[in-house]
């Protein structure tokens, strides 16, 4: 098993390397953007219909609010389900695609372990990719302006972080089904983006796995951490990955 | 007999093509055992099935004693295998690729590894792409040596290999099936390979077994008699147990046999007869006989 997971890492460094360096680079410019926008926020509120110049003064007021908001729903979240599915997508398409899948299947290891392997890989990286970004963005933050909310930050990562893993679970899904790693990486995102529009509307909101990775309930109200979406994104992790494991056992490749 | 592969009542099918239909032998342990077929006999999806990898539709699988179907993994362990086509990781050097073969099987044995690279002039260092098709199938035989199997079974191993890769393949499987005294379960199209090392062959033709026996006792006894009775041949003559066919060829017969050639000769020599002659039977010829394809030049 843990060989496994050596090839898998050694077959993903690149992705490793560039995907840390990238997720850093832009979550360290977040953090250093609350500065370019203190300085021109007035002149940029004159030109914003009442409304927004509101919602955007409540954002300069809190700093934490304002890294949040940009990181967390936004940069580190679109990224990394790019990411999820960069990673998922060739995972067992990829190895069908180039024949290899027939040497794997030959070796004393069965499918669930070979889907356990890849996830607890796959997983690795993404996780990784997550909390160096997040930890560079925190710490270019603290550097830069001081007050910023360490706890808040890391309790939304870690949210946005599970929910990840139930997206490159979901993109696994498509991998063990296919032989094209283009087509599962596309019909994954396509599934993905249908389910994402539930968060449209405020009614549907929750139905939407994007609107419990945000973790904006760390930031309303009392602040709460909101276990029941951690909860709820960790089961539909595991129910994606078993799921990825019982469809490659069924196909006798 | 002691087996090591039983198989029994194997159907499979993919969509609507019948694809394996009934097939039912056994493997003699310390046996090297030839399963021969045209292309698309079924041979592949036969030993996908011995080794667990495809469920058969109906029949079942014994290898080693292990249910193929309940215990694929601990099957495995015990068990070398050469797929047709070597689709290792092309990126992993030769050792990369034996360090991760290794973690799979307990009894792997490192020394016996560089020992067989050593023989078949592999480099550890090198990458894997850098292999041509005969270095490769040769790792491959390498990787499913090293862990000492009991049982080795290896999908038209020598398909594609030019005369001399061919040649080298045979002998060192030969050598090495001698020297651990593992079965060997090899499936070929091609007849000599089968001649130079097997001594068990099964003959396999559009999904259905058409023999299994030991390859001298086919040989002995799969042969054809041309007999020229005087007058007409003694009632039951040719329906004699072991007689396969009958053909009329001008004044004679051409008789087939499958068995019993002893005693079918001994009868045939107490009939009056103007003309009795065995006609040399080479393997390609019986094989062309078993998969009825006679006639048309192919094997």
């Amino acid at each position: 098993m843990l060989k496994l997971i050596g090839k898998e890492l050694r077959e993903q460094r690149w992705t490793i390397v560039i995907g840390v360096a990238l997720f850093s680079a832009v979550g360290i410019l977040t953090a250093l953007s609350y500065g370019m926008l203190i300085r021109h926020g007035e002149n940029v509120a004159q030109f914003l219909p009442p409304g927004l110049a509101e919602q955007f003064a409540i954002l300069l007021e809190d700093y934490t609010y304002y890294v949040w908001s940009q990181w967390h729903p936004k940069n580190l979240l679109q990224m990394g389900v790019i990411l999820a599915l960069i990673l998922s997508a060739p995972a067992i398409a990829g190895e069908v695609n180039r024949g290899t899948i027939k040497y794997l299947n030959s070796l004393p290891i069965s499918p669930g372990a070979i889907i356990l392997g890849k996830a607890a890989a796959g997983s690795a990286v993404l996780t990784a990719t997550v909390w160096i970004s997040t930890m560079a963005l925190l710490i270019a933050g603290s550097a830069a302006y001081p007050g910023l909310n360490w706890a808040r930050l890391l309790a939304a990562t870690a949210l946005t972080n599970v929910g990840l893993l139930a997206v490159y679970a979901l993109g696994l899904v498509f991998s063990a089904l296919g032989s094209d790693p283009v087509k599962a990486g596309v019909l994954a995102a396509a599934v993905l983006l249908v389910w994402s529009a539930a968060g449209l509307h405020a009614g549907t909101a929750f139905l939407s796995p994007f609107w419990h990775m945000k973790g904006a309930g760390l930031f309303a109200g009392e602040g709460s951490f909101p276990w029941g979406s951690l909860l709820l994104l960790a089961a539909l992790a595991a129910a994606a990955f078993l799921a990825a494991g019982r469809i490659l056992a069924r196909r006798q490749l | 007999m002691e087996k090591a592969i039983e198989i029994r009542g194997v159907e499979k099918r993919f969509g609507q093509r019948l694809v394996l239909r009934d097939v039912s032998f056994a493997v003699p342990r310390g046996s090297v055992f030839g399963f021969v077929g045209p292309n698309g006999a079924g041979k592949t999806t036969a030993i996908r099935i011995i080794l667990g990898l495809l469920r058969p539709d109906s029949g079942s699988v014994s290898v080693l004693g292990l249910d193929s179907q309940q215990q694929p993994i601990a099957l495995r362990r015990l068990v070398g295998y050469v797929a047709e086509e070597s689709n290792f990781y092309p990126w992993m050097r030769i050792d990369e690729l034996m360090g991760f073969h290794a973690s799979f099987y307990p009894r792997w044995d490192e020394a016996r590894a560089r020992e067989l690279l050593e023989t078949f002039n592999l480099h550890p260092r090198t990458r894997v792409r850098e292999l041509s098709k005969g270095m490769r199938t040769q790792l491959g035989l390498t990787l499913a040596l090293a862990h000492r199997p009991e049982l080795l079974v290896l999908d038209e191993p020598t398909s594609g290999l030019d005369p001399v890769w061919r040649r080298r393949f045979l002998q060192a499987l030969a050598r090495e099936a001698t020297a651990s005294g593992a079965t060997v379960f090899f499936s070929t199209h091609i007849l000599s390979d089968v001649e130079r090392i097997a001594d068990w062959i099964a003959i396999i033709h559009q999904g259905s077994l058409r023999v299994v026996r030991p390859l001298d006792d086919l040989k002995y006894n799969q042969r054809v008699i041309r007999v020229v009775f005087q007058g007409s041949p003694p009632a039951d003559l040719l329906a004699a147990p072991g007689i396969k066919a009958v053909e009329r060829d001008g004044q004679g017969y051409l008789i087939t046999v499958e068995d019993n050639f002893d005693a079918i000769y001994q009868s045939l020599q107490k009939a009056p007869h103007f003309v009795l002659e065995q006609v040399e039977q080479d393997l390609e010829n019986i094989f062309l006989d078993y998969t009825g394809e006679k006639g048309d030049g192919n094997a």
